[in-house]
C-alpha cells in the first residue's frame, strides 16, 4: 500500500513536467480574436457554438452527487443511525470548509477554485469509502479535510491527486485501527457486511434458508470452494476431477445470479447496494457523464482477470497454472455463477460507476483510455483474488490514476485528416 | 402552396441536439409550370467550361454552402481536367437545416437540371447524391429523379458534421482531403444544392438574385422564404413579420455560424439559415475538468484540449502539436460539449489561421529563394 501511494505521488509529479497537459488549462482567458470580417455585421467576441450541451460543469458534479446518494441511502438502511450520522458529518464538514474557503478568498475568488457541487460530490464519494461506524467527529474532520486537501492540491480542474486517494490517505491518518484495516476496508457504507452492524439497522436481512440454514454472512464463497478443488488437482495433477467431485464442490448450490444481484440473497451480497449502484450508473450514462463504453470495458477487464486469475493467493507458483487448467472442467453455467458472485462480492461495480464518473480518473485519448481500463480491470481482479483487505477495484483505479497524463502522451492519436 | 412534412435533424455528433420532431414547411413560391425550356443549352458542353464559370459568377456569385467550397473556385482549380466524380451534397450542413430536403421535395426539377448541366460541362461520368438515411421523403423523391440519369444515390447516417466535404469524401470515396485544400485537387467536385438549384432555375426563368433562406424563430416552426441577395437581414425579417430588434440573430447555424447585427448584415449567397432567439445567459469559461468529452466528440480525431494548451503555451511546445490545428474542420462540436465552456473551437480556429499563415509565408519564401 505504502509503495502504491509513493508510486502515485511520483507519477503525479510527472504531471508537473507535462506543460502541455490539459490540467494546465484554466478558463480565465480572453476569448480568441475572430478571423471573420467585422465590417459585414459580425459581432466580434461572440463565437460559435451558440448552443451548448445542457450539462455544464455544475450539472456534471450535481448529477454525480445526487446519484451517489442512492447507494449511500442503501448503506444507511443497512447500517442504521450511525451511518446516517457519518454521511451527514462528511457532507457538513465539506460544506463548512467550502464556506470557509469562499470567505477567505472572497477578494480573490479564482484562488479557491472549488464549486459547491464539486465539493459535495467529492465528500459523498469519500463518505462512501469510509467506515460506516466511525465516530461522528472524525467523519466531520474527514469531510472538511478532503475539501481543504483538494483546494490545496490543485482544486477543481487541476487535480494533482485524485479525491478518492486524498480521502483514503486522510482515513489512514484519522482512523488507524490496528485490527481491521479501515482504509477502504470491506465494511464501508455502500459495500458493507451486515455481520458487522452493531448500531441497529433500519432493515434486518432475513436468513437465506439455504442448506444448513447458512445465512449469507457465513455463506461459503464459490471461489473458495473451487480453490480447494484446484488444490486437490494440484496435489495430484494426473487425476482428472470427476463430475461427482465437481458436484460435491458445488454442493452448496449457489443461488441464482439474478437473486444475488437483486439482494434477494442476504448477507455479503445482499447488503451491497448493487441495484442502487447500477441505477446510479444508468442515470449517469443517460446524462453522458459516465461513458457506457468505459464502464463495460473496465468490467470486461475484471471478468478477464477473474477468469484468468488464480484461485489461490500463491499467484506465481506452479499452482496457478494447474488451477488455470482446472477451469477447463468447470461447467459453463457454474462459470457464470462464479463470475457474478465475484463481481457482486467486491467493489467492481462501485468503482466502475463512481470512481470512473469522476472526471480525471481516466485518460482522455481513446486508445489510452482503452488500455487503462482493461489494465485496471485485470489488475483489480487480481487484487481481489489476492484478497487484499481493501476495495480492490477502487484502490487499483486510484493508484493507476496518476499515470493517466503519461498514457495520454504515449497514446496520443493523430488525426486522420492530412494537414 | 404545398405543405409537406420534413423530418428535423436531431443528432449532433451522436448527441441529442433537440427533441425529434416533424415540422411543416412550405415553399415560398410554387414552381412555374409555364417556364420556358433551357435558355442556354450549348453551355452544357465540356468545351464551354469557362462560360459555366462566368454564368455561375452571374447567377450565384460566391455561391457556397455553409461548408461546401465555392463551385467557381473548384472549377478554376480543376482547370481543363475532367472531374472524375461529382458529389451532390444534400446532407444538411447544420443540424437544424432543412433546406436540402426542401429543395429536393419542392424544386427538384431545378436542382436536377443544374446538377446535370454541371456534370455535362465538367465531363463527369458520375454524380453521387449524398442523402440523409433517415430522410425517407427526400430519398423517394431522388429515386424518381435519378431514373435514367447519371445520378447514383448514396444514403448516409447524418451525424453532424457529416455534410462537411472532408468527412463526406472520406465516407463516399475513401479519399482523405485536407480542410485547407479544395476537393477539386483530387478531381472531385462537391456541389452545394443551392448552387445547382440557382443554376437550374436561371436556365428556365432567367432569374438570378434570390435564394431560399430558412428562418428559425425560437418556439416557432421553421419557415422557408426567398431572400434577395444584398438585402439587409433586418429588412428581410420584417417582410416576414418578424421583429429582430430584441432577439439574438445567428447566421448559418447554432454550432458553426456567426452572431450578427441584422441591421448591418446583408443576405449573401451563403446565407442558408437565420435563427432568432431571446438573449441567452452567457456562461463563463471555467477550468478544464479533464472529462475528455471534447476528444470523444471531435469528428476528425483531434485532441482539442491539447490544441488549446498548444495555443496558450505557444512557444514552449513541439511544432507538431500546433500543426495539427490545420486538420480542424471548424465544426464547433468540441466547444458545444465542453462542460467547462472553454472556447475551444474559436481558439483552434485562430491557431489554424496562424499555422496556415506561417505555411503560406514559408511557401512564399521558398518560391523567392
Ligand atoms: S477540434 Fe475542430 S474539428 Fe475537432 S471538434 Fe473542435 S472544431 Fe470540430
Ligand atoms: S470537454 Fe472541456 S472540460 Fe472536458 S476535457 Fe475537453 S476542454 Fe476539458
Amino acid at each position: 500500500m505504502a509503495v502504491g501511494i509513493a508510486l502515485a505521488i511520483f507519477f503525479g509529479g510527472i504531471k508537473l513536467l507535462l506543460l502541455n497537459h490539459p490540467s494546465c488549462i484554466d478558463g480565465g482567458v480572453d476569448p480568441a480574436p475572430s478571423a471573420r470580417d467585422e465590417s459585414s455585421g459580425f459581432i466580434p467576441g461572440r463565437h460559435p457554438p451558440f448552443l451548448l450541451w445542457p450539462a455544464a460543469r455544475r450539472e456534471f458534479y450535481q448529477t454525480i452527487a445526487y446519484t451517489a446518494l442512492l447507494p449511500l441511502a442503501w448503506g444507511m438502511v443497512v447500517f442504521g443511525r450511525c451511518a446516517i450520522v457519518v454521511v451527514i458529518c462528511y457532507a457538513a464538514g465539506a460544506v463548512i470548509s467550502y464556506a470557509l474557503l469562499q470567505w477567505l478568498f472572497r477578494r480573490n475568488p479564482g484562488k479557491a477554485a472549488l464549486t459547491f457541487h464539486h465539493t459535495l460530490a467529492c465528500a459523498l464519494i469519500a463518505a462512501a469509502l469510509a467506515y460506516p461506524l466511525m465516530p461522528w467527529y472524525l467523519a466531520l474532520g474527514a469531510g472538511a479535510g478532503v475539501t481543504l486537501l483538494m483546494a490545496a492540491t490543485g482544486s477543481i480542474g487541476r487535480p494533482w491527486l485524485h479525491v478518492g486517494l486524498l480521502a483514503a490517505l486522510l482515513l489512514v491518518v484519522l482512523y488507524p485501527t490496528p485490527r481491521r484495516w479501515p482504509l477502504l476496508a470491506r465494511d464501508h457504507l455502500v459495500l458493507g457486511n451486515a455481520a458487522h452492524n452493531r448500531s441497529g439497522s433500519i432493515y434486518r436481512w432475513p436468513h437465506s434458508g439455504g442448506p444448513g440454514d447458512i445465512d449469507a454472512v457465513r455463506f461459503e464463497r464459490p471461489g473458495l470452494v473451487l480453490q480447494s478443488l484446484y488444490a486437490t488437482i494440484a496435489a495430484n495433477p494426473h487425476s482428472r476431477p470427476s463430475r461427482l467431485r465437481l458436484q460435491r464442490a458445488f454442493a452448496l448450490d449457489l443461488p441464482a445470479p439474478g437473486d444475488m444481484f437483486l439482494g434477494a440473497v442476504p448477507g455479503r451480497i445482499g447488503t451491497v447496494g448493487l441495484l442502487a449502484i447500477v441505477l446510479a450508473g444508468l442515470w449517469l450514462s443517460c446524462r453522458h457523464i459516465l461513458l457506457p463504453g468505459a464502464w463495460a470495458l473496465f468490467l470486461l477487464g475484471v471478468v478477464a482477470g477473474l477468469v484468468l486469475g488464480p484461485f489461490s493467493s500463491h499467484v506465481f507458483d506452479h499452482e496457478f497454472w494447474q488451477s488455470l487448467g482446472g477451469l477447463w472442467y468447470l461447467p459453463p453455467e457454474r462459470a457464470l455463477t462464479l463470475v457474478v458472485d465475484e463481481l457482486c462480492s467486491a467493489d467492481f461495480l462501485f468503482a466502475s460507476v463512481f470512481v470512473l464518473a469522476l472526471p480525471g480518473t481516466m485518460p482522455m485519448e481513446p486508445m489510452a483510455r482503452r488500455v487503462f481500463l482493461l489494465a485496471a480491470g485485470i489488475l483489480a481482479a487480481l487484487a481481489h483474488r489476492l484478497a487484499i483487505p481493501a476495495l480492490p477495484a477502487t484502490l487499483t483505479l486510484l493508484l493507476l490514476q496518476p499515470l493517466t497524463p503519461t498514457l495520454d502522451v504515449l497514446f496520443h492519436r493523430r488525426s486522420w485528416v492530412r494537414p | 402552396m404545398r405543405p409537406l412534412k420534413l423530418i428535423s435533424r436531431t443528432m449532433v455528433g451522436g448527441l441529442y441536439f433537440g427533441r425529434p420532431a416533424w415540422r411543416v414547411m412550405e415553399w415560398p413560391e410554387p414552381p412555374d409550370a409555364t417556364a420556358t425550356e433551357e435558355k442556354n443549352p450549348e453551355i452544357s458542353r465540356p468545351e464551354n467550361r469557362p462560360q459555366l464559370g462566368d454564368l455561375l459568377r452571374r447567377v450565384c456569385p460566391g455561391s457556397t454552402g455553409s461548408c461546401t467550397p465555392a463551385l467557381v473556385r473548384q472549377i478554376a482549380d480543376l482547370a481543363d481536367r475532367r472531374a472524375r466524380l461529382l458529389i451532390l451534397n444534400l446532407l444538411p450542413a447544420q443540424p437544424e437545416s432543412l433546406l436540402p430536403a426542401a429543395l429536393t421535395q419542392f424544386q427538384s426539377q431545378y436542382l436536377a437540371a443544374g446538377a446535370e448541366l454541371i456534370a455535362r460541362c465538367l465531363d463527369s461520368p458520375r454524380v453521387m447524391v449524398a442523402l440523409d438515411r433517415h430522410d425517407r421523403p427526400t430519398w423517394r423523391a431522388w429515386r424518381r429523379l435519378a431514373d435514367g440519369r447519371r445520378f447514383r444515390i448514396h444514403t448516409l447516417v447524418n451525424r453532424y458534421p457529416q455534410a462537411h466535404p472532408v468527412i463526406l469524401t472520406r465516407c463516399l470515396t475513401g479519399t482523405v482531403l485536407s480542410p485547407a485544400s479544395l476537393p477539386s485537387g483530387r478531381d472531385i467536385v462537391v456541389l452545394d444544392p443551392v448552387t445547382c438549384w440557382a443554376l437550374g432555375r436561371f436556365l428556365r426563368w432567367g432569374r438570378a438574385t434570390t435564394r431560399p433562406v430558412q428562418v428559425f424563430v425560437s418556439g416557432r416552426e421553421p419557415r422557408l422564404a426567398e431572400a434577395r441577395v444584398g438585402q439587409r437581414v433586418a429588412d428581410f425579417l420584417r417582410t416576414l413579420g418578424i421583429a429582430p430588434d430584441t432577439q439574438e440573430c445567428i447566421l448559418n447555424g447554432m454550432l458553426a455560424g456567426e452572431w450578427i447585427d441584422p441591421e448591418r448584415t446583408a443576405i449573401r449567397w451563403d446565407t442558408e439559415l437565420i435563427s432568432l432567439r431571446p438573449p441567452a445567459a452567457h456562461e463563463p469559461a471555467v477550468d478544464c475538468i479533464r472529462c475528455g468529452w471534447c476528444v470523444g466528440a471531435c469528428p476528425v480525431g483531434l485532441n482539442p484540449v491539447s490544441l488549446l494548451a498548444a495555443a496558450r503555451i505557444h512557444d514552449g511546445l513541439p511544432v507538431g502539436d500546433r500543426r495539427e490545428a490545420v486538420a480542424c474542420i471548424d465544426c464547433g462540436l468540441c466547444s458545444y460539449v465542453c462542460p467547462s465552456r472553454l472556447d475551444l473551437a474559436a481558439t483552434i480556429r485562430t491557431l489554424r489561421a496562424k499555422q496556415l499563415g506561417m505555411a503560406a509565408a514559408a511557401a512564399e519564401l521558398a518560391a523567392a529563394g
